[in-house]
């Protein structure tokens, strides 16, 4: 399990980075474009059509870091079962919301073919999409974190 | 309304990640509520990342990457240390101006206050300042990072508000100056108080020495200015700015300092991946919050509350400051203003204040929440990489910290020292 979500990781992060750097292209060619050649007008819906995907993968792989931003200073008083526990609790809170967006999202893909973007030949339903899959590669990592926390949490009970 | 609220500030307090905690009772509130379909809050999640103006915050923060993968830094330290090195205080002045150097290139304080820390502290030391006046210089000189332009919170700022992100940028400049002026004073005040460099006078570096350092980070300098100027002659909007600054500081990267690697770009575009994502995430579950506050009319509500109310403007005004610096405490400052904004602007327009002048003053409340306990973000980064305990940097922040209440008070009441750039300009 651990070498699959490290296999995964590399593939969103290389393909993340790739997609950011490709929307700076975007938007500076159709900035340039308006003074040097015929302007781009697609380069803009382009982007941003790909700046959700930025947007749900970066969030996934901020995720597998737990680079999320939270609020530690009351928590970080407990001792270390307790906070590990309403760790766990919080974790199944997040597992059960993306779920809800999994299902939901993957529904609104389905209503959203047949709508196109405002200036490119792309069914929206591949901006909608965005959110589901994000939201399914940040389910797989929450419920693999759930599952290591308590191993871990286990062992260490056996230990003492 | 209240027991959405109550649920929020349970997961905060619980160390859920503030997007979580945002979106789970922004959604619960669609499940409980008969007349909203679910589907419309994941579409309204989608929708709040379809902004070109938001495309602005993922280039501003891969441009802050990179500068610091470049070799920027280490230049415009020499030539700020050849400006004000000699004089008494000098390594703490040279901090503030180079705060005020990386300010016209980076967006946020947060990665430059680390940097700025790892190569000034060590030189601090060895002056025989104080460990807690060093710390407490390097935070305070940071914020001013996040006010002068390109300036994160303020592209979210004119997001939410609808305000003119142009405007609010060069409305920064005067400000983000005006906090640094201030930083200097206080720190010329306490070295002089406490000798520090006395013992060891120095002399004022030669002219042509200045000019060297000066050329050799001068397309660096250039960066604000081209920024000014692209933004003020509307021939870029500051989105497509956020693209040209990427593309600049590459190409000083990889020719002219030849200090940016294959393997350090990469770097600088992975870890402006996962910001990205953070605070990316952050604005698309607010966007589901906004959706509910809307459908509810609170922005509305608030505003009558506010009208009716009896209190005098001036109370309901620093009410608001205080509200900002204790939410800014706690919690992290693009947060505050991405939830907190949409109701604040009806209430100070109906005091009769601008919406970019107001912009300015929340931004700099909100970075000094980021220097004060329990939750000040610069304040952990600086004392952790300096390793100085909090307590003796709370000693030394106390001048620091009024000076900035002092430019929050002067940035309020004069509304020319925000408003006569961008009024000059348009």
């Amino acid at each position: 399990m651990q070498r699959f979500q490290d296999i995964v990781s590399k593939i969103e992060l290389t393909l993340t980075a790739t997609l950011l750097a490709l929307i700076v292209v975007l938007v500076f060619a159709a900035a340039m474009s308006r003074y040097v050649l015929t302007p781009i007008n697609w380069s803009v819906d382009a982007a941003q059509a790909l700046f959700v995907w930025v947007v749900f993968l970066g969030a996934s792989q901020a995720l597998r870091r737990r680079r999320h931003l939270g609020i530690s200073v009351l928590v970080d008083r407990l001792p270390n079962n307790q906070r590990a526990w309403i760790d766990i609790g919080l974790r199944s809170l997040i597992a059960i919301f993306l779920a809800f967006i999994i299902y939901y999202g993957a529904k609104l893909c389905i209503l959203n073919y047949g709508r196109k973007l405002t200036s490119f030949p792309l069914s929206y339903a591949y901006v909608t999409a965005a959110a589901p899959i994000g939201c399914m590669l940040m389910l797989i990592t929450t419920i693999h974190q759930i599952c290591a926390d308590l191993k871990s949490m286990y062992a260490k009970q056996a230990r003492s | 309304m209240i027991v959405y609220l109550l649920i929020f500030l349970a997961l905060l307090l619980l160390n859920m990640p503030i997007a979580f905690a945002i979106g789970i009772p922004a959604s619960l509130y669609f499940i409980v509520e008969p007349s909203l379909m679910f589907p419309i809050a994941v579409q309204r999640m989608i929708a709040g990342t379809q902004s070109f103006p938001l495309l602005a915050v993922p280039f501003f923060i891969l441009a802050g990457h990179l500068t610091n993968a470049s070799g920027v830094t280490a230049r415009l330290v020499d030539f700020a240390d050849a400006l004000m090195g000699h004089i008494a205080g000098g390594i703490a002045q040279v901090s503030v101006l180079l705060s005020v150097f990386i300010g016209g290139l980076s967006g946020s304080s947060n990665a430059d206050v680390a940097m700025e820390t790892r190569m000034l502290m060590p030189k601090m030391r060895e002056r025989g300042y104080d460990d807690g006046f060093s710390v407490a210089v390097l935070a305070y000189s940071s914020l001013a990072v996040a006010i002068i332009p390109p300036s994160i919170g303020l592209i979210l700022y004119g997001f939410v508000g609808q305000v003119s992100i142009a405007k609010l940028f060069i409305a920064g400049i005067i400000p983000g100056i005006l906090m640094s002026m201030a930083t200097m004073l206080c720190i010329h005040y306490l070295a002089r108080k406490r000798g520090y460099d006395a013992a060891r006078p120095m002399t004022r570096r030669s002219l042509s020495e200045v000019f060297r350092t000066f050329i050799r980070c001068f397309w660096a300098l250039l960066f604000p200015v081209l920024l000014i100027v692209t933004i003020r002659f509307g021939i870029f909007t500051p989105t497509e700015v956020g693209a040209f600054a990427v593309f600049y500081v590459s190409a000083i990267g990889f020719l002219i300092h030849r200090e940016l690697t294959l393997t350090k770009f990469k770097e600088a575009l992975n870890a402006a991946v996962v910001d990205t994502g953070v605070i990316m995430f952050i604005i698309a579950m607010a966007a589901i919050v906004g959706y509910v506050l809307a459908s509810e009319r609170l922005p509305q509500t608030v505003a009558l509350l506010a009208d009716n109310s009896a209190a005098p403007a001036i109370v309901v005004y620093v009410l608001i400051i205080l509200l900002l610096l204790i939410a800014g405490t706690v919690i992290e400052g693009s947060v505050v203003i991405l939830l907190l904004t949409p109701v604040l602007i009806p209430i100070v327009q109906k005091i009769g204040m601008d919406a970019v002048q107001f912009g300015i003053v929340m931004a700099i409340v909100i970075q000094i929440g980021g220097v004060t306990p329990p939750v000040g973000v610069n304040m952990y980064t600086v004392c952790s990489i300096a390793e100085v305990p909090i307590v003796s940097f709370l000693r030394h922040s106390l001048i620091f910290f009024l000076a900035m209440m002092l430019v929050v008070a002067a940035v309020s009441l004069l509304p020319g020292l925000s408003l006569f750039l961008p009024n000059l300009l348009t």
